[in-house]
């Protein structure tokens, strides 16, 4: 067998006899070896070399087969209409009709009996505009842990914050919680960001997983 | 397949079931339990080869993301971390093959053929190769031509073949590959004048 070893298959040969064409062949072949060497290192318990931050590239790979593999992220939801729009969206239109016609029949009958002291009450409510955005409060840093903090949401049962690097793109999650503060250790939210550059990032409160305000970005200096 | 049941399977039945169910959150589980079992391993190795935290992370990421878009390809016929060393190595072998060129003192062993883009220069480098292997098992004892492949096919550096190797000595591997150099020109030297 002049063939070389298959670096997929090398431990094929643990179990194959002494005299195993391939077996036969390592014994004159140093490359074959130099491979077979780097094999069982890898697969050995060999200390890391100098230099090597194993706990914390275990616990940046972990984040990241969680985000990548485990958990992707899902395709961007289309994005929310204003709720300007939402209010003259064309479902809610006959609804604005009914309504102007019931508050000027209202007025109307107001005009007509302006001697009554009895009050007019109107069934029903006018829409009510989304609360104003949610409030961010000064985070506090240490090193590479930032707790983030934010003014309660009306309504809001959930938060969760989203990290952007500085072009936007979105490079981790964090979340979610039913507390107004959260800590976000940078190198596992966010393992993805470029060290050196600020962070930044927006709270989404949430009812019942359904998103119902945004604060403005906040950023997080460069670390 | 719970969590708790997920640590306690084997490589195999998390293969298993990551192909199967590829595409549910089970399947994903399983595929980042099986995944994250190895990655010390790949970052170590990628370590090796690179020599610096931030790049072997990247390249670590590369590896594990590649091994769980082929998992597919995967026919069970070696374990799994077998599997794994080789599309490790593949990807740390065309980090530091390209773009820049190895940074030591065995500029002579950058001449050992390695196989090129094209097809010329494939066939032209396993003759080269077959003639130098054949010359290094004659002239080379077995540390020697080990030390050799390790650096020229495995492209470890230096230090990596001198811990792998158990050398001894102050310049470790260096002055093994140095002698293996000098020996193996002086064989090429009289194989040409021979031909001559």
């Amino acid at each position: 067998m002049n063939a070389h070893l298959d670096p997929a298959r090398l431990d094929e040969l643990q179990a194959a006899p002494p005299e195993d064409p391939r077996r036969v062949h390592v014994r004159g072949c140093a490359r074959c070896r130099a491979l077979l060497r780097a094999h069982d290192d890898f697969l050995g318990d060999a200390p890391a070399p100098a230099g090597a931050r194993l706990a914390d590239a275990e616990r940046a790979l972990g984040a990241f087969l969680e985000r990548e593999i485990a958990n992707p992220r899902p395709a961007p939801a289309p994005a929310r209409p204003s709720w300007l729009d939402r209010l003259w969206a064309p479902a809610v239109r006959p609804a604005w009709a009914v309504a102007v016609a019931v508050l000027v029949a209202g007025g109307a009958l107001l005009l007509m009996r302006s001697g009554d002291p009895r009050p007019v009450v109107l069934r029903g409510a006018p829409p009510v505009a989304p609360g104003s955005e949610l409030e961010l409060l000064a985070p506090r840093i240490e090193g590479d842990a930032v707790t983030l903090r934010w003014r309660a949401a009306h309504e809001a049962d959930a938060y969760v914050v989203r990290l952007f690097s500085v072009g936007l793109e979105e490079v981790g999650r964090v979340g979610p919680t039913a507390q107004t503060s959260i800590l976000v250790r940078l190198s596992q939210a966010a393992p993805g960001a470029r060290r050196g550059e600020p962070l930044l990032y927006r709270v989404v409160a949430l009812t019942r997983g359904d998103e119902i305000g945004n604060s403005a970005l906040g950023t997080i200096p460069p670390r | 397949m719970n969590a708790k049941e997920r640590a306690a399977a084997s490589d195999q039945e998390l293969v298993a079931l990551a192909v199967r169910e590829r595409t549910s959150p089970a399947g994903r589980a399983a595929a980042s339990e099986l995944l994250g079992r190895h990655r010390g391993r790949v970052y170590i190795w990628c370590h090796r080869y690179v020599r610096d935290h931030e790049r072997a992370l990247d390249l670590a990421q590369d590896v594990l993301l590649s091994a769980w878009r082929s998992l597919d390809s995967f026919q069970g016929r070696s374990r799994f971390s077998s599997w794994l060393f080789s599309i490790a190595r593949n990807r740390c072998l065309s980090a530091v093959r390209a773009p820049e060129p190895m940074h030591d003192d065995d500029s002579e062993l950058e001449r050992v053929p390695d196989r090129g883009p094209d097809t010329e220069s494939i066939v032209v480098g396993r003759e080269e190769e077959q003639a130098l292997v054949s010359l290094a098992a004659h002239h080379l004892d077995e540390v020697e031509q080990e030390a050799l492949w390790l650096r020229c096919f495995e492209r470890l550096p230096v230090e990596e073949i001198t811990r792998l190797l158990d050398i001894s000595g102050a310049s470790g591997a260096r002055a093994v590959l140095q002698s293996a150099r000098r020996k193996l020109r002086l064989a090429l030297d009289r194989r040409e004048s021979g031909r001559s």
